[in-house]
């Protein structure tokens, strides 16, 4: 039985521990607090810690560890709504999001990662799931308990809305008169 | 194309983002690029889609290359897991060992874990324990109240082989009533506790660190025990209370800054 366990636990180590930064980072881009994804996947890896032998064994350990990780952060933003929260509560700055890069691409990356956070919350996963964490789309239709086809069109609606955004935000050159009021940035 | 192929199903949205995402196979993937070749406002928008993935995925990048942290060490969490409540380290030990994971040496060697070893990770759960034990109790949480100040403080000092100071938490509502030497995996530590207005409590332990002596703040919580715990110039300290993590992160900041001013 000691053996099994121990079995048990080595797999699980060598599955999910490659994952980890992967959590970290779907956590941190959903919810955008540094701490608050970090308990996050704690409370995630506890529950797959837990879970683990229950598990369906057919099933994708990857798809399975990140539809417990998404539906953590579902409720944990669902429970911020409710309260009337605001995420980002203390010292939280840009710098915990991105690694500061060269000036330009920097500014992209940040105006990107904020009209992403201004996405429904529900594009917003199917583009991180799938562009970042190279999800397929099955997987991600897994992970989000939604048909493959409520999976694309999230994605090329939060695609297009994205791009728009961008394309709307002048950057250097062109200012774009017809773009949104609400995704402006006021400097 | 070929005229003896049939003609290929049209291009549907998908297709694009299933050619962005390099999903589609080589055949299909010709296809759309054929049709993207003769519709230049399609061509535009996928090449937007793909300078938006490719854009996500650097801002992103950095948060996947930072080092783990050690309280999301999964080695670490399954050995705990195993040890029920208040740290039973024989038992945590016994089931790493049984789990083969082997010694904390062979942890450290691997880099995995070197918290484990004691590191501010396990600095975190002393302090998490002997609040538990002591702080929490209601009728004699300290061995020697505010009175014996000096003489406490001189004789952590001598068991740490370090000088260490009280901080001064008046300004922050918090007066000190006392404190103790505990024990701890990593041997002695002393242990300052403090309570406000409405009794509550909150403790100081501080220890020398044998690895990790200089580490950023990091946030812990354990039941309805919170803390921040941290390490500066080789001693480590853990402010751990009862109160809300974000009610207790000014206080740490506080302590932080009067040990280091001290040191």
């Amino acid at each position: 039985m000691a053996s099994n366990t121990s079995g048990d636990m080595k797999d699980l180590l060598a599955h999910v521990e490659p994952m980890v930064p992967a959590l970290r980072r779907y956590a941190r881009a959903l919810l955008r607090d540094r701490d608050l994804a970090d308990d996050l996947v704690q409370d995630c890896l506890e529950r797959v810690i837990k879970r683990w032998e229950q598990r369906r064994q057919d099933g994708d350990t990857r798809q399975w560890v990140f539809a417990i990780a998404h539906n953590l952060a579902m409720d944990f933003l669902r429970q911020q709504k409710r309260r009337g929260l605001h995420l980002a509560i203390e010292d939280v700055e840009e710098k915990e999001m991105v690694t500061p890069a060269p000036q330009e691409a920097h500014l992209r990356h940040h105006e990107l990662l904020r009209f992403l956070e201004r996405l429904p919350e529900e594009q917003r996963s199917v583009i991180l799931l799938v562009s970042v964490e190279d999800l397929s789309y099955a997987e991600a239709a897994k992970v989000l308990g939604i048909p493959i086809g409520t999976v694309m069109s999230r994605l090329a609606r939060g695609r297009e809305k994205l791009l728009r955004a961008m394309e709307g935000e002048p950057v250097q050159q062109k200012p774009v008169p017809d773009s949104p009021p609400v995704l402006r940035r006021l400097k | 194309m070929s005229a003896d192929n049939p003609t290929p199903p049209p291009i549907l949205e998908e297709d694009l983002h299933a050619y962005v995402d390099n999903c589609l196979d080589a055949a299909r993937r010709r296809e759309v690029q054929d049709y993207l070749d003769h519709h230049p406002e399609a061509a535009a928008q996928v090449a937007g889609f793909s300078a938006q993935r490719q854009g996500l995925r650097s801002a992103l990048a950095s948060i996947a290359d930072e080092p783990v942290p050690s309280r999301l060490n999964l080695q670490h969490m399954i050995a705990e897991r195993h040890a029920p409540r208040q740290w039973h380290w024989g038992m945590a030990a016994a089931v790493m060992l049984a789990l083969g994971l082997g010694g904390f040496g062979g942890w450290s060697v691997r880099g995995m874990s070197p918290d484990a070893n004691g590191g501010i990770a396990a600095l975190a759960r002393e302090a998490t324990s002997s609040y538990a034990v002591y702080a929490a109790d209601p009728l004699r949480p300290v061995e020697m109240g505010p009175e014996r100040q000096t003489e406490l403080v001189s004789w952590v000092s001598s068991r740490l082989q370090r000088p260490v100071a009280v901080p001064d938490l008046s300004q922050s509502g918090y007066r000190y009533i006392g404190g103790r030497l505990v024990s701890t995996e990593h041997g002695p530590a002393g242990m300052f506790i403090y309570d406000d207005a409405n009794g509550t409590r909150l403790a100081m332990v501080v220890r020398p660190m044998a690895i990790e002596r200089d580490t950023p703040m990091m946030k812990q919580s354990e039941g309805n025990i919170a803390g921040f715990t941290w390490a500066a110039r080789g001693l480590g300290y853990s402010v751990v209370g009862t109160e809300r993590a974000d009610a207790l992160h000014p206080l740490a900041d506080e302590v932080r800054r009067q040990t280091a001013a001290i040191l």
